[in-house]
This record gives structure tokens, C-alpha cells and sequence, in this order.
């Protein structure tokens, strides 16, 4: 079949379980496959609902919505020094007890403000007023609904099921060790939310191959990788784990950066997406980041399943989490870690490579309303992805076998 | 300590269930049983003092567009705003008043004040037509103490009468409803189920924690916040002396098959020099015309401060004084949303003095409304999540109990 | 507000532009929307004045009261809606509830 259309299976060959068949597009349009994802999907894996540093100490607290699982988790620190995730919800008559998004609560514990039941640090029901009105109430027994609350790499993952058969590092599985470090060396800078009427896999898809760029991101950045040798962005590595998988994006370093570009890099080589000659390989990264040391490097793309994507560059990453509100509509959550500016030159480069990349998640993202209204419009029954994106139809068998298997 | 619960005691403490506060299923029986062939209150009769007066209700809960009108012959019709020929809304403003007959903007089929059909333009053009029978929907309309109620049941199985019962009506026996006006009406639109909305105004224990500002006496805010920090300490909470009228407690309770009354307790009057505003309004309010109106503090409770009657499935009267009351109505959007409104009606001001003080009961309602409601759209939120299947209520929460389980009885009749 | 203001409170003329709102959700508005120093600046001086301001528009009955006086009976409408939060919660605003601007006031009779 290679031989007879011209095309090279390179990546189907090593990946021969992914297959080259075209996909049914059901997944990214149904409203009873969207309700399958929720139940065995979102509530059968970690989520990643921040990093650690945002409850450091004991007291410290922070909310998320959690949309497919129809909550709001309570990630707090407890008084104890240990880590724990609740529904942020009160078991008087439900009312959300953190009403703030982010906070200490040594001090003054949970207050729910309808009225006032009391949960300290570890979740626990501490104050009732008027208690005695109530009649069968057992306070140990009405604490917090508790979720699964485990860290990797700084990060906090919950799970829906408080006593989950799969823990995490299984859950994380071949990249449990490949990313020491990495990770935690980084700060938050900046960050944004805004909301798609787009399917939540559609963003990934195109999170994860590189054909796009020339088109999509053709005045921005795109020449940074492709140049004449690659002019279609291949990607050169492409990992596909059990449920994760990573991609490389390739640098064109015979390129002139144009003048703005030029200042941030020379004071700021340290934190950016368009490489350098200075700085173009994996050289002092764990394993796990630029996997085959792609000789020219510029970023990585790692897709943490099911909703995560990460852009791993050196010095600096992005997570977008893509939570799924309806079949059709995705609340996109942008943050932009970086190693701390240690001169002003540096924070000014920092700013330029921000406002680069907002412009490239926003090429992106107005590519995919239009997107998902022809995957709606029942022109296409099946989605023909080529061999460069074997990522996506990775991400997309892997959803379809918990959706099938809960596995 | 002697409980509400031991006098009612085929209301079961603990949970109730909290799917009846979101689910679909649950709101289509609730539209059919609750809401269809009841008597629901939708106004008052000094909206339609004259001959032609007309205003109209969208109740999404019936799916329709009511109006009530009052005929030539004095009498008050409810009809379902719909044009028998193509179904054109007939009536298109709020509330206005009518000649001797109205006309369809769509094709101009007109009908009389009693919701005939008198004239069909080009009737020659309809084949088999029957003006007689396409007269408008009608509904059952009556009244009870100038309240109009309606039932979509044109002939209902119980009367108005029956359906208020002796018990409610006794309640508010005297109240001088017929001498007021509307000052102003307050609406919005909530996130939340429509009953959890309704129970927010059947407890009182909310008033510490959400009223702590307003309300709430700060006594009590301040006793509280003692005993959560001790709490959260791990101590025991230091013995301190109870109100004997606490403002988070109902004086009484009055469950009844249907509708309930409550009432809470006074604060007793204190010798402390009121700020300006709050003294104006006790020198100017006016002082009732007369002293025995009835219908207030029926039960006689030795402190009083307010009476509410909720009167199934959606209404409450809240009475303070002879002079002013308000009328709240938790109308169901759909299964996670409804709209409140609320009217304030107030004997007309014959002086500067008695309009600002009632102004200033208005204007703390405006505050206390928005308190009231703060923790329904969050709680709302997370009744999907799983993290709890039953929702606490105490003792003093009864009549939330009550009201749920009246709603329940009649969502799972056969 | 042209019609006009009192001469022996001509001093609070100068709130009238501000405060003087014929609707109850204008006033309301106002309220939440003013910082706590404009509300008490106006409250302050309403306050002040309040026995002679009291004694002057209860001189007559309400239906009596001159279209001269009308200004003045509204900025007394706002005081008493001023009055919340110097009062009783201590801010413009209450410590928690939905956006103002979603309650929807509807003025029945008039003032
Ligand atoms: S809902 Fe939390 S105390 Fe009532
Ligand atoms: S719909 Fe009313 S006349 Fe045709
Ligand atoms: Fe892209
Ligand atoms: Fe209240």
C-alpha cells in the first residue's frame, strides 16, 4: 500500500497497533460519547488540578472546577503537613465551603457561610451550631467528601474515586522517572481561562502534530521550525506510551531572528521557544524532555492523558488543561511557567516569548470552532489522519478503549 | 429540650435526598403534579380593579403564557395567552386595559372580555368553523383575601376555599390586605432548584451565618465565632448564656397538610439610642388606623417577631405589621433554575415621614433578598458531584422538611 | 431634579445631581456603586439636618406637598438607603450575594 500511493507508514510501522485506518468522527460530536468519556474517562483517571507550590504551607488552600466531574475540588494543606483534595462541598445543604479561590485556613478552618458549619484543615467537621437541633448527626461521619490527592513532579492530581485501584505512579506509568526535576526549578508567570465551542479532543489533536504550522501559524512563528528542509513541520520524535505520549518540534537554526526576537534571545536565551544556535539541545534536561536528543531542538509536547498538554522547552513549560463543559464546549486553561528572571533583560524576554505563544495558542484556537462546525455537519463520517499524526489517533484510541473497556 | 419534630412526628429527621433538585425526570413529575391542577397564586385584585384590566404571567413551569382579566360583567378569567387560530400570543403587553373586545395581531380573529370569539376576518375562507367552540384556553381563576389564584384545570377537583383550608385561612384572619398598594416588585433569576430556593425562606438558622452584617443579632455572630475558634482548637466551647429569643429560631411552627406557618421571635426593645435613620422610622411608620386588625401573631408567642405562610407549592406571605407585607413567588425555570419574585405592598403613605420609613423596610429587603440567595448558585453547583446524596436538615429546619415532603407526596402519588 | 429645592436646605442642593434618583433601582444602584466615603459625606450631612428636614416635608400631607419639594423627598428616599450602609453593614455593599445589577426593581406605585 506504501508503495503503491506514495506514502511512507515510518511511524504506523513502529506504532503497528495505532494502525492507519481512518476514525469514526462519533467521538468528537456525540452526546452520548461525550457522557461515556465523563464516566469512564474523567472519573477513571488523575486529573491534574495544579502544582504544590500553590498550598506550600500548612492552611494553604486552592479551588478548581472540575466541569465533567460536575465539582469543585478543595485542594488544602492540612494542619498536619499533608496534602489532601475534597468536594468543596458543604454536607449541611451543600453550599460550597471554601468561598474563595485561593487562601490560608489555620486560622479560621472552613466557615461555610450559609450556616456556619466549621471543617478544619484535614476536612474534618469541627463546628455545628445549634448542633443539638439536629437529630442523628454524627459529626465524624460528615466531613468532606474526600478525593484521591497524589503529586508527580509538583504536580497535584486528584482523582474522583477517593480509594483509586490505579495509583499514580502507575497511572503515569513509562514517564513516572524521565522528567526528575524538570519541572520544579519553574514558577508561575502567567496565565489565562477562556472558553471554546469546540469537542475537548480537538485541541489536543492539534496540540500534538506539527502539520498545521505552516498554515496556522505561518506569520507568526512557524519558520522558526520548518525552513526548506522541513517545510511541513515533521516532527522527528514521536512517543506514544500507554496513555500519554510526547512529540519533538525540530528548530530551523539557519534562520534570522527577526529584531525584537534577536534582543530577547540575547537576554534571554534561557526561557524560550524559538531556539538559538546557542541553545538547542537537551543538554542538562532529564530524559524525559527532548527523548531522542533530536540534534536541533526547540520544544516538546507532552499530552498528558486524558486533558493536559504540556509545551516543554528548557527553562520554560506551559500546561493548557482542556476541561470539557458539553459535548461541544471546553473551558481552556493556559498557565506559563518559567525559571525566575534573574535580570530585567531576562523578564523582558520572558515577556516576548509570552506574547509569542498567546498568539500562537490563538492561532490555534481560532482555527477549531470552524473545525468542529464541519465535524457537526455530517459531511465527514471519518477523519483520514496521515502518518504525521499518529498522535492524534493515539489520543484518540486511547480514549476510545477506556470509553469501551474502562481500561 | 423539647423539639418541633416531637409534635410532628411523622416528618423523619436526618437527610433529604438531594436528585429532587436537579433531576429532569423529577421536574417534568413536578410540572404535572405540583404545578398542573393546583391553585397557584398570581396576583392581586387591585391589578384589575375595572372592567378590561388584564396582566400577563409567562410560567414556564405550565409552558404557557397566562393572562387574567376582568370581564364586563366584574367577573376575574384566566385564559392561556394563545390565539385559537394559529396560537399567536393575543395579548402582547405586561398588563393594560382592554375595550369591549381585543384583536389577534396575526390575523385579526378578535375575541370579547368573557374569551369568546366574536369575529373571524374572511370567515367565508374556513371550512367547518365553529366560533362557539374557539373561544380562548380558559383556566379556573378565584380569589382568597384579593389574591388571585389559577388552575390549569378548568374545573378543578378542590375549590380555592378547600384548597386554602380553615387551618391557613385562620392564620391571617383580619389582616387589612384590601387597603394596600404595590410599592415595587423585585425579580431575579437563579441557578438553583426552585425548591431548594423556596426552603432558603422556611429556616431561620441562616440568619447568623449569611444575615451576620444585616439581620443577625451580634451577640449571637459574636457567641458563634467563640465557639468555632474553640472548636477548631480542640476545645470545648466555653460555657456562655443562652438568648432566650434567639433570632435564629422559630417562636412557632404550624405544619399543616399543605401549607405552613412559622414565626420568629422579637427582639425585646432595647434602651440603646437608635441611629438616625433606623429612629426616624420608628417615630414616622405609620402606626396602624386601627388596633385590632387581626392575622398577625395568631399563635400568640410571647415574643414575636413575624409571621410567614407558605402556601404549597410556591408562595409565602411574610407579616411584620398591620401596615406592610411582602408576597414572594419561587417560580420553577426548569430543572436547576427558577425566579424569584418578590412583592412589597404597603398601606399608601399619607405623609412624608410614614413614605421614608417604609422606604427603609424596602430597602433592607433589597439587601436581605441578596443575602438569602448567595449560597444557592454554589450549592447548586455541586449537587451533581456525588459527593453527597442527602442534604441536613435540624429540627429547627422543619418546615423545609415539610415543604419538601409535601412536593415529594404529590410528585409520587399515582 | 430642576424643580426646584427648598431655600432653607440650599446647603444639600449640591447632592441633589447625585442622589436625588427618582427610581428605587437607581437609588440602589447608586448605593452599592459609591465608595464608602461619598455615602457617608452624604449621609453626614443629610443626618445633620435631619429634625428640620423631618419637621419641614411632614408639615403637610404627602399628596399636598409642593412639586418644589420633590427633590428634597428624593434625596431622603436615598438617605434612608444611605442610611444601610453607614448604619447596619458598615460598607456599600453585603458581605455576600449576587451581582446587584441582576435584581430587577420595578417600581409599582409612584415614589
Ligand atoms: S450549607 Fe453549609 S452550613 Fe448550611
Ligand atoms: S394567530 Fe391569531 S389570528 Fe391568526
Ligand atoms: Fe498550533
Ligand atoms: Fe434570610
Amino acid at each position: 500500500m506504501a508503495a503503491a500511493t506514495g506514502v511512507n507508514y515510518e511511524w504506523a510501522a513502529r506504532y503497528p497497533e495505532v494502525g492507519t485506518k481512518p476514525l469514526p468522527v462519533t467521538p468528537y460530536i456525540s452526546p452520548e460519547y461525550f457522557e461515556a468519556e465523563r464516566q469512564r474517562v474523567f472519573r477513571r483517571c488523575w486529573l491534574i488540578v495544579g502544582r504544590v507550590d500553590e498550598a506550600e504551607k500548612p492552611g494553604d488552600f486552592f479551588v478548581r472546577d472540575m466541569p465533567p466531574l460536575d465539582t469543585s475540588a478543595l485542594v488544602v494543606r492540612g494542619d498536619d503537613g499533608k496534602l489532601r483534595a475534597f468536594h468543596n462541598m458543604c454536607k449541611h445543604r451543600g453550599n460550597q465551603v471554601a468561598a474563595t479561590p485561593r487562601g490560608n485556613a489555620c486560622e479560621a478552618g472552613f466557615p461555610c457561610l450559609f450556616h456556619g458549619w466549621t471543617y478544619d484543615t484535614q476536612g474534618r467537621l469541627a463546628y455545628v451550631p445549634d448542633e443539638q437541633f439536629f437529630v442523628g448527626l454524627d459529626r465524624s461521619r460528615t466531613g468532606l467528601m474526600p478525593m484521591a490527592c497524589e503529586v508527580w513532579e509538583g504536580f497535584v492530581f486528584v482523582h474522583s474515586d477517593p480509594a483509586p485501584s490505579q495509583p499514580l505512579t502507575d497511572f503515569i506509568g513509562e514517564i513516572r522517572t524521565t522528567y526528575d526535576g524538570y519541572f520544579s526549578t519553574m514558577k508561575r508567570v502567567s496565565g489565562y481561562q477562556f472558553d471554546m465551542n469546540i469537542n475537548w479532543k480537538v485541541f489536543i489533536d492539534v496540540s500534538v502534530e506539527g502539520c498545521h504550522a505552516a498554515y496556522v501559524h505561518g506569520n507568526n512563528i512557524a519558520r522558526q521550525f520548518t525552513g526548506t528542509e522541513n517545510p511541513f513541520l515533521h516532527l522527528p520524535s514521536k512517543r506514544l506510551y500507554k496513555l500519554h505520549r510526547t512529540v519533538s518540534i525540530p528548530a530551523d537554526l539557519s534562520r534570522e531572528p527577526r529584531p525584537l526576537e534577536g534582543l530577547s534571545h540575547k537576554y534571554n536565551a534561557a526561557t524560550s521557544y524559538t531556539p538559538t544556535q546557542a541553545k538547542n539541545t537537551a543538554e542538562g534536561l532529564p530524559p524525559g524532555v527532548n527523548p531522542d536528543r533530536v540534534p536541533s531542538w526547540a520544544f516538546d509536547i507532552l499530552s498528558l492523558f486524558p486533558n493536559m498538554v504540556m509545551l516543554t522547552a528548557k527553562g520554560t513549560y506551559i500546561t493548557m488543561t482542556f476541561w470539557p463543559l458539553s459535548v461541544n464546549r471546553t473551558r481552556v486553561d493556559v498557565v506559563f511557567y518559567m525559571d525566575p528572571a534573574k535580570t530585567l533583560g531576562e523578564r523582558v524576554g520572558q515577556e516576548y516569548t509570552i506574547a509569542m505563544m498567546r498568539d500562537v495558542i490563538r492561532e490555534d484556537a481560532d482555527t477549531l470552532e470552524p473545525v468542529q462546525r464541519g465535524l457537526e455537519s455530517g459531511a465527514l463520517t471519518e477523519i483520514p489522519f496521515s502518518d504525521e499524526e499518529i498522535a492524534c489517533r493515539h489520543f484518540y484510541l486511547t480514549v476510545d478503549r477506556m470509553v469501551k473497556n474502562g481500561k | 429540650m423539647r423539639l418541633f419534630s416531637d409534635t410532628y412526628t411523622d416528618l423523619k429527621p436526618g437527610t433529604v435526598p438531594i436528585e429532587p433538585y436537579y433531576s429532569e425526570d423529577y421536574y417534568r413529575r413536578e410540572q404535572q403534579r405540583v404545578f398542573r391542577g393546583q391553585w397557584l397564586m398570581v396576583g392581586r385584585v387591585e391589578q384589575l380593579a375595572q372592567p378590561g384590566d388584564y396582566f400577563n404571567k409567562d410560567l414556564a413551569v405550565l409552558e404557557s403564557s397566562v393572562f387574567v382579566m376582568r370581564g364586563d360583567d366584574g367577573k376575574l378569567r384566566a385564559f392561556h395567552n394563545s390565539c385559537r387560530h394559529r396560537g399567536n400570543r393575543v395579548l402582547a403587553k405586561s398588563c393594560g386595559k382592554l375595550g369591549k373586545a381585543f384583536t389577534c395581531g396575526f390575523h385579526g380573529w378578535t375575541y370579547d372580555l368573557s374569551g369568546s370569539l366574536i369575529r373571524v376576518p374572511d370567515e367565508e375562507c374556513f371550512t367547518d368553523l365553529h366560533k362557539d367552540e374557539l373561544g380562548l384556553r380558559g383556566l379556573a381563576c378565584d380569589t382568597w383575601n384579593g389574591f388571585i389564584f389559577i388552575n390549569t384545570d378548568p374545573r378543578p377537583r378542590e375549590s380555592l376555599t378547600a384548597f386554602i383550608g380553615k387551618e391557613m385561612d385562620a392564620q391571617v384572619a383580619g389582616f387589612p390586605f384590601a387597603g394596600m398598594e404595590l410599592a415595587a416588585t423585585y425579580e431575579v433569576e437563579l441557578g438553583a432548584n426552585w425548591k431548594f430556593l423556596a426552603e432558603a425562606y422556611q429556616e431561620a438558622y441562616h440568619v447568623i451565618a449569611v444575615h451576620k452584617d444585616t439581620v443577625a443579632d451580634r451577640g449571637t455572630v459574636s457567641r458563634w465565632e467563640v465557639e468555632r475558634r474553640a472548636a477548631l482548637r480542640g476545645e470545648a466551647p466555653p460555657a456562655l448564656p443562652d438568648d432566650p429569643t434567639p433570632g435564629h429560631h422559630f417562636s412557632s411552627v404550624r405544619l399543616f397538610d399543605r401549607h405552613r406557618s412559622m414565626s420568629v421571635f422579637g427582639k425585646p426593645k432595647s434602651d440603646h439610642q437608635l441611629p438616625p435613620a433606623i429612629d426616624l422610622c420608628a417615630r414616622f411608620a405609620p402606626s396602624p388606623t386601627r388596633s385590632d386588625y387581626g392575622g398577625l401573631n395568631t399563635h400568640k408567642d410571647a415574643s414575636w417577631g413575624a409571621d410567614l405562610h407558605f402556601l404549597f407549592p410556591n408562595t409565602e406571605l411574610l407579616m411584620v405589621t398591620p401596615t406592610w407585607y411582602l408576597q414572594l413567588g419561587f417560580w420553577p425555570v426548569n430543572a436547576q433554575r427558577s425566579r424569584m419574585e418578590v412583592n412589597f405592598y404597603r398601606q399608601p403613605p399619607r405623609t412624608a415621614g410614614e413614605l421614608l420609613a417604609m422606604e427603609y423596610f424596602e430597602a433592607n429587603f433589597r439587601d436581605i433578598v441578596r443575602e438569602d440567595v448567595a449560597a444557592l448558585e454554589p450549592a447548586q453547583a455541586m449537587f451533581r458531584s456525588g459527593a453527597t446524596s442527602g442534604l441536613w436538615l435540624s429540627d429547627q429546619e422543619i418546615p423545609a422538611r415539610h415543604s419538601f415532603e409535601v412536593i415529594d407526596r404529590h410528585v409520587r402519588a399515582d | 431634579m430642576s424643580a426646584g429645592f427648598p431655600e432653607q436646605f440650599r446647603d444639600l442642593e449640591r447632592f441633589a445631581a447625585t442622589w436625588a434618583i427618582v427610581s428605587r433601582h437607581g437609588r440602589y444602584q447608586h448605593r452599592v456603586r459609591s465608595t464608602m466615603d461619598e455615602v457617608r459625606e452624604f449621609y453626614d450631612a443629610i443626618t445633620s439636618r435631619l429634625e428640620a428636614i423631618m419637621k419641614y416635608l411632614n408639615r403637610v400631607g404627602l399628596a399636598e406637598l409642593p412639586a418644589s419639594d420633590r427633590t428634597l423627598l428624593y434625596l431622603m428616599l436615598a438617605y434612608m438607603e444611605a442610611s444601610r450602609a453607614v448604619e447596619v453593614i458598615g460598607a456599600t455593599e453585603v458581605h455576600w450575594g449576587f451581582d446587584s445589577s441582576r435584581l430587577k426593581i420595578i417600581d409599582g406605585a409612584e415614589l
